[in-house]
């Protein structure tokens, strides 16, 4: 059995294992509730009705996504490998590398809007965000440590002793309501101010590159069609530009990494991962699952000519690009410019997602 | 005052239904649909089940949404009964469909009558109106669409083998107001007692030959309802009897 099968068992069956074994975790009698501000266009959304955003549970969160002392040596904290300014990736790093200096097959991936997706990880093999948040520390090649001892570590500390007491009304930490703070934490992660926000707030104006870019980004690659496309709104349509699918988008013929296909076990998933959100793309490079392609040209660069025809369970949406898309440089140089609105400086800069230590 | 007097989920179908409400009244009765996707009859495994249609074509399946709205039940004791705001997301691959229809007042109906699809001011609504659990919510269907301003009523994707040809992936996202399609199921009901539940086939294969057949080599393999020279028009076409109901049984 593959070792982050055995964490994903493991973080399950002691989580299930305690919430069976203790009274019913919830917010504290006396925490002050959160609401989430929605951007203006967002679908409404709502958190996880057993895990109701609190000022204190998010600020405990808040602790513990910064705090090393999730790993096995006190190295590594979550935000070692999601650093804010980079859109919660790893400083453009292809891979990050564990406490034990081993570096990870897949690229990390970019963290917004987390309130409207229900699968995670590039091969979603988690559906809820309590579950994924623990997985990295019992990861051998992550923070490789184990849950009971990193709720021993709290519970030796007073701080942790008030932050938990005041959240969920017991001093006394466990795996389930470390998993529900960082959830907790990871939920206000909204990105909704870019500029391309504030062009469909009525605030700004696109540039005429930028303009022409957001055409490319949702039009039709179609022969029939006299205008040009880029078709990139199928998988990464709407206002959090990603349909959060798991899909395959042509980059290779046989799979050295099967994605959704290792976690069902089926060979029609192989090759499948999740379609991320592109909000923020200019600085969470490198791109794709394996962080193959550096720049964004390298990656619009794909779609437009590399797309693999013959690729096992290609998306069917990636119909219009097996005989490429025809876009000129200047098209591609159109639609960077448009993606580069995406980047939300409030987000990347927001105090309230920062460290606070 | 209005509220929602209906919503069901199961499996990955969601409705709800905006009606007047009422207290419990021994008069009305309950009305569930739970509908399965086939092939003539085949059951439809999608990734996985090979189907052929009329024009030889070997097709796998890999994805069937689809939003249904206004439902109205027909021939009933005092004439149709209409339920204003009924909406429904169908994920056929994730499972079976299922809706309930509430406070239907008793009676012999003859049958149902639905669209397939939105009218134009539901498809062009701000999409963020709508509640987290609503199957009209962007993040519920993934079938809003900014590119028309509306959402795809039927999104239809998989591979196809025509004979002599490679396999090859097929996509049709049918949108647009114009390709709102109502169809009827007739069925005699008797609501008189229980409530019910009605047994529904979505059957793919009709969409491919009633009553044009419809080759995907011939016509094309993939169309967002622009510039697709008739392809999804046709489509449309032929998807008035996709829908047949099978049997009744009390609830």
């Amino acid at each position: 059995m593959n070792r982050r099968w055995i964490v994903l068992a493991s973080v399950t069956a002691l989580v299930a294992g305690i919430a069976a074994c203790e009274k019913e975790i919830g917010p504290a009698k006396n925490s002050t509730p959160y609401t989430l501000e929605i951007p203006m266009g967002f679908p409404q959304a709502a958190p996880p009705a057993d895990n109701p955003l609190t000022v204190e549970g998010i600020a405990l969160g808040r602790m513990l996504f910064y705090d090393p002392i999730l790993s096995q040596d006190s190295t590594q904290s979550c935000s070692s490998c999601h650093n804010a300014e980079f859109g919660f990736t790893d400083f453009g790093k292809k891979y990050s590398t564990g406490i034990d200096g081993i570096e990870g097959t897949r690229n990390s991936m970019p963290i917004s809007n987390l309130l409207w997706q229900s699968d995670f990880f590039w091969d979603g093999r988690v559906k809820r965000l309590n579950l994924q948040a623990l997985m990295p520390i019992e990861d051998p090649i992550e923070m490789h440590e184990t849950l009971p001892r990193v709720v021993a570590k709290l519970n030796r500390q007073p701080r942790y002793q008030e932050a938990f007491r005041a959240a969920f009304g017991t001093k006394k930490a466990s795996a389930e309501t470390l998993g529900l703070a960082l959830e907790q934490f990871m939920l206000t992660f909204v990105s909704g101010n870019s500029k391309f926000d504030r062009v469909m707030r009525g605030t700004e104006t696109f540039t005429a590159s930028e303009q022409r870019g957001l055409q490319l980004f949702n039009g039709e690659s179609n022969p029939n069609n006299p205008v040009r496309g880029a078709d990139c709104f199928h998988c990464h349509g709407g206002t959090l530009f990603s349909n959060f699918t798991l899909s395959n988008n042509g980059l290779d013929s046989v799979f050295t990494d099967r994605g959704l296909g290792k976690v069902t076990g089926k060979a029609t998933d192989d090759g499948k991962f999740k379609v991320p959100s592109l909000r923020n793309v200019a600085v969470t490079f490198p791109y794709m699952h394996d962080g193959r392609f550096q720049t964004l040209r390298q990656a619009i660069e794909h779609y437009n000519t590399d797309v693999v025809a013959n690729s096992p369970n290609l998306d069917p949406s990636m119909v219009g690009f097996v005989n490429g898309l025809g876009l000129t440089q200047q098209d591609i140089s159109d639609l960077i410019a448009f993606l580069e609105t995406l980047t939300d400086e409030s987000y990347l800069n927001n105090p309230a997602y920062a460290s606070p230590f | 005052m209005k509220n929602a007097n209906v919503l069901a989920l199961a499996g990955f179908v969601f409705i709800g239904l905006l009606s007047s409400c009422e207290p419990n009244n021994p008069e009305k009765i309950s009305l569930a649909l739970h509908v399965e996707t086939t092939f003539d009859n085949a059951p439809v495994v999608f990734d996985v089940s090979q189907h052929v249609n009329q024009a030889g074509e070997t097709l796998v399946f890999k994805r069937l949404d689809y939003l249904l709205s206004d439902f109205t039940l027909l021939g009933g004791p005092n004439g149709d009964v209409g339920i204003k705001g009924s909406y429904a997301f169908v994920n056929a691959k994730g499972g079976a469909g299922h809706l309930e229809l509430d406070s239907i007042p008793v009676g012999q109906y003859t049958g149902i009558r639905f669209n397939i699809g939105l009218d134009s001011m539901v498809n062009h609504s701000d999409p963020s109106q709508y509640g987290p659990g609503h199957p009209l919510n962007p993040n519920v269907n993934r079938l809003h669409w900014d590119w028309t301003g509306g959402y795809i009523f039927t999104a239809l994707e998989g591979t196809y083998k025509h004979p002599g040809h490679p396999e090859s992936v097929f996509l049709y996202h049918m949108a647009l107001s114009k390709n709102k399609r109502s169809v009827t199921v007739s069925f005699p009901m008797d609501l008189t007692k229980r409530d019910k539940l009605l047994h529904v086939d979505y059957n793919l294969a009709e969409i491919f030959r009633n009553p044009a057949t419809f080759s995907i080599e011939e016509k094309g393999d993939f169309s967002h309802s622009t510039f697709d020279n008739g392809i999804v028009e046709a489509l449309v076409a032929n998807m008035g009897d996709v829908f047949t109901a099978k049997h009744l049984q009390n609830k």
